[in-house]
C-alpha cells in the first residue's frame, strides 16, 4: 500500500509563529530539528544549529499531510526549493512588530515565487494586537503591488481556529469546489 | 563555484540512487558542484555512484566491478570495497568534495588504486572544516543530505559560521554556510508523540443557525427575477444605520481621526483608523443592535462627532476598559452590513455586472456564515454576478448576496469592467479535491484521527 504524502509549508521570519502555528494544527508534537542534533554534529565547534519545524496530520493509514516550517534565516532560501517539492502550497507569517513587515513580504514572496506561481499562498499577519499598524489594508497594496491575488489574515498563531482559517483559504483557493 | 583544478570535471554515471539522494546529488551537480562532478553515460564515464542502501545496488555494482572504475558509495553504513569511495549518508557537500578528489587521484593511480575508508574516516574527525569561501567560491546553493533509512536519532543542519568570516572575501552579499545535513522527518520512520488536542466548545447549531438567519435572511432563492422579487431582494442603504456608518468611515480616513457615531439610547461607537479598530458601546450580537442595523433610522437619530483630545482620551480609555466592545474596524462594518442586507443587495449597485473579488476580507476577525471561504474563492478565481457564483458553488443565494453586500461595503470588488480578465485565474484542477476534502473535515472536526 502505498502512502500519499503531502506537504504544507510554513514560511516567514523568525519570531512570526511558524513553529506555534504547526502546533496549532499538527497531530502530533512538532518536532525541531536542532533539539535532535547528533553527538557528532554537537561536537564540532565553531557551529550554529539551525531548526526546522515538522509537523503531520494524518487523514488515514496511507494519507498523510506533513507540516514544515522554514529555518527562519535569510541565508536558508536554497534550501526552500527542495522543502517545497510535494507542497500543497505555502502559507508565510508575518510578524507586524517587525521593523519591515513590507520588506519581509517582498523577501519571501520573492524566494518562493516559483511556487506561488504554481501552487498557491496565503499570508498570516501575527503579533496585531501588540502593533495594530500596518493594517491589513495595507498588505493587500502591497501584495497588490506584487501582482499577487493572495488571501491575508489577521492570525494569532496559538490559535487552531486561526490557523486552521489559513488552511482553509489555501485549499478553497486552489478549489473552490472543495466541500466537507 | 567548487573547481576541480586538475582534470576538469568528473565524468560520473549515476546506478542505482534512490530518488531522494539522487535529487540532492543533481542539485549538487546543478550547482556548487558543477565544475566538480559531469553526469554522462554509463559508457563515457570514470567514475560510477552508486547508493548502495537502495534495493539491487550492491548487484549492479558487481557485475561492473570488472570494468575497473572507481565507485563513489552512498551508504549510511560504512563500505569497505575495492576501487570504492564510501560517502557517509547523509550526503553533504565536503563529503562529495572529498569524494571527487579521492575519485581522480584513484584515476590517475590506476589500476592499483585501493582506498581505505578506515582512512577516510580518521582524517574526516580531525581535519578543520574547510570554509564556505575554499568549498563554494561565492553564493553558489548548497546541496543536503538527508538519511533515506530508518533513523531514530534525527540531525540536524550545521553550520560553520565563524571561518565564513574569517575567511569570506570575494561575495558583496551575505555569505552562504556550509550546510552539513538536513534532516527531513517525513521520510524517516521515527516515533512522534501525539497531541491530545482538547475539544474545543462549539456553538450550538441552533444558535449558530439563528445568527446566519440574522445576518443573511431567510429568502428563498429566485430565478428570473420578475419587479416583486427585485423588491424582496433588494434594500435602500440609504434608510439605514449603514449609510451613517460609511459616512463616518469616509471621515475617519479623509481626516485620519476617531470619528464617534452617536446611536439612539445614549450608545455610541467609535472608529479609530490609528488602530484600525471600532469600539461599540452596543453588543454587536445582542437584539437591539440587529433591529438598529435592520430597521430604517430616522433623520436626526444617528449624528457623527469628531472628538476633542480630551474627549478622544476619555473615549479610549473606556474602550480600553472594556474590551468586549472592541473590535477590528473592517469586522465592524462587515456585520453592520450583513445585519442590514439580511442577504439582500443594495438598490444602487447593478445586480447582473460582472466583478470579481480582488481582496479577500479578514475572515478571522469578522463573522462567519455557510459557505463563505468557497464564496471568496470563487469570486477572487473568476468573475461573475451573484447569481452566476451561487449557481457554480449550488449554494443558497442569499449567502452569496449576503458575502456581496458586505464585501462591496469594504470596497473589496474589482468593479473595473477592463480589468476582469486580467484578473482571472486558471481553472483548478480537481485531482487532489478528495484529499483536500479529507483534510478539512479533519482540521474543522469532522474527520478521522
Amino acid at each position: 500500500m502505498s502512502i500519499i504524502n503531502r506537504k504544507i509549508i510554513f514560511t516567514g521570519p523568525v519570531g512570526a509563529g511558524k513553529t506555534t502555528a504547526i502546533a496549532a494544527i499538527s497531530d502530533i508534537k512538532p518536532i525541531t530539528t536542532d533539539e535532535y542534533a547528533s553527538d557528532m554534529t554537537k561536537s564540532r565547534k565553531p557551529q550554529t544549529t539551525v531548526a526546522m519545524d515538522y509537523g503531520l496530520i494524518r487523514l488515514s493509514e496511507n494519507e498523510r499531510v506533513h507540516l514544515y516550517g522554514t529555518p527562519g534565516q535569510e541565508r536558508f532560501d536554497f534550501m526552500w526549493d527542495i522543502l517545497t517539492k510535494g507542497g500543497i502550497g505555502l502559507i508565510l507569517l508575518l510578524d507586524n512588530t517587525r521593523k519591515d513587515p513590507q520588506q519581509d513580504l517582498r523577501f519571501y514572496t520573492n524566494a518562493f515565487r516559483d511556487f506561488i506561481e504554481k501552487k498557491q499562498l496565503v499570508v498570516g499577519v501575527t503579533r496585531m494586537d501588540m502593533q495594530r499598524k500596518p493594517g491589513l489594508a495595507e498588505y493587500r497594496q502591497w501584495l497588490e503591488g506584487l501582482s499577487l491575488q493572495s488571501p491575508v489574515f489577521e492570525i494569532d498563531a496559538r490559535s487552531h481556529k486561526d490557523v486552521t482559517m489559513l488552511v482553509q483559504a489555501l485549499l478553497f483557493s486552489l478549489d473552490p469546489g472543495v466541500t466537507h | 563555484m567548487l573547481k576541480h583544478t586538475k582534470t576538469g570535471p568528473l565524468k560520473v554515471a549515476l546506478l542505482s540512487i534512490s530518488p531522494h539522494n539522487r535529487a540532492i546529488l543533481e542539485f549538487f551537480f546543478a550547482g556548487a558542484g558543477r565544475n566538480l562532478f559531469k553526469v554522462v553515460t554509463e559508457s563515457e564515464a570514470d567514475v560510477l555512484i552508486v547508493d548502495y542502501d537502495h534495493p539491487g545496488a550492491r548487484d549492479e555494482w558487481e557485475k561492473r566491478a570488472h570494468s575497473g572504475k572507481p565507485g563513489i558509495v552512498l551508504s549510511v553504513h560504512s563500505v569497505d570495497i575495492p576501487n570504492g569511495i564510501w560517502i557517509p549518508k547523509p550526503l553533504t557537500s565536503k563529503a562529495l568534495t572529498e569524494a571527487a578528489n579521492q575519485a581522480s587521484n584513484m584515476l590517475v593511480a590506476q589500476p592499483s588504486v585501493s582506498r581505505q575508508v578506515d582512512a577516510l574516516a580518521s582524517t574526516k574527525e580531525t581535519e578543520p572544516l574547510p570554509s564556505a569561501q575554499s568549498l563554494f567560491g561565492s553564493l553558489s546553493p548548497q546541496p543536503f543530505g538527508v538519511s533515506s533509512t530508518p533513523s531514530k536519532k534525527l540531525r540536524s543542519l550545521v553550520l560553520n559560521l565563524t571561518e565564513d568570516e574569517e575567511e569570506d572575501t570575494t561575495p558583496a552579499t551575505p555569505s552562504v554556510p556550509v550546510v552539513e545535513t538536513v534532516f527531513d522527518p517525513a521520510e524517516n520512520d521515527i516515533s512522534m508523540e501525539e497531541i491530545a488536542r482538547p475539544v474545543e466548545p462549539s456553538i450550538p447549531p441552533e444558535v449558530a443557525e439563528r445568527r446566519w438567519r440574522e445576518l443573511c435572511g431567510e429568502h428563498e432563492d429566485v430565478h428570473n427575477p420578475s419587479a416583486w422579487h427585485l423588491e424582496v431582494m433588494l434594500f435602500t442603504p440609504e434608510n439605514y444605520l449603514l449609510t451613517n456608518i460609511l459616512d463616518a468611515l469616509r471621515l475617519t480616513r479623509q481626516a485620519d481621526e476617531a470619528v464617534q457615531i452617536n446611536l439612539p439610547n445614549g450608545h455610541f461607537a467609535l472608529l479609530m483608523p490609528s488602530r484600525c479598530q471600532a469600539y461599540c458601546t452596543l453588543d454587536t450580537r445582542s437584539d437591539e443592535f440587529s433591529m438598529l442595523c435592520n430597521n430604517p433610522v430616522q433623520t436626526g437619530q444617528v449624528t457623527l462627532h469628531i472628538p476633542s483630545s480630551a474627549e478622544l482620551n476619555q473615549l479610549q480609555t473606556q474602550a480600553e476598559e472594556n474590551q468586549s466592545g472592541l473590535q477590528d474596524m473592517e469586522a465592524f462594518v462587515w456585520v453592520i452590513s450583513l445585519l442590514t442586507s439580511r442577504g439582500r443587495m443594495s438598490r444602487s449597485i447593478d445586480i447582473n455586472q460582472q466583478v470579481s473579488l480582488k481582496h479577500w476580507p479578514n475572515m478571522t476577525r469578522l463573522e462567519q456564515f455557510p459557505h463563505i471561504m468557497r464564496i471568496a474563492a470563487l469570486w477572487n478565481q473568476r468573475p461573475g454576478n451573484a447569481f452566476e457564483i451561487a449557481q457554480a458553488l449550488d449554494i443558497p443565494q442569499r449567502y452569496v448576496f449576503a458575502f456581496y453586500t458586505a464585501a462591496s461595503t469594504l470596497n473589496l470588488f474589482e468593479m473595473d469592467q477592463t480589468k476582469l480578465k486580467s484578473r482571472e485565474k486558471e481553472k483548478p484542477k480537481e485531482e487532489s479535491r478528495g484529499l483536500f476534502s479529507r483534510l478539512l473535515k479533519r482540521l474543522l472536526g469532522g474527520g478521522r484521527k
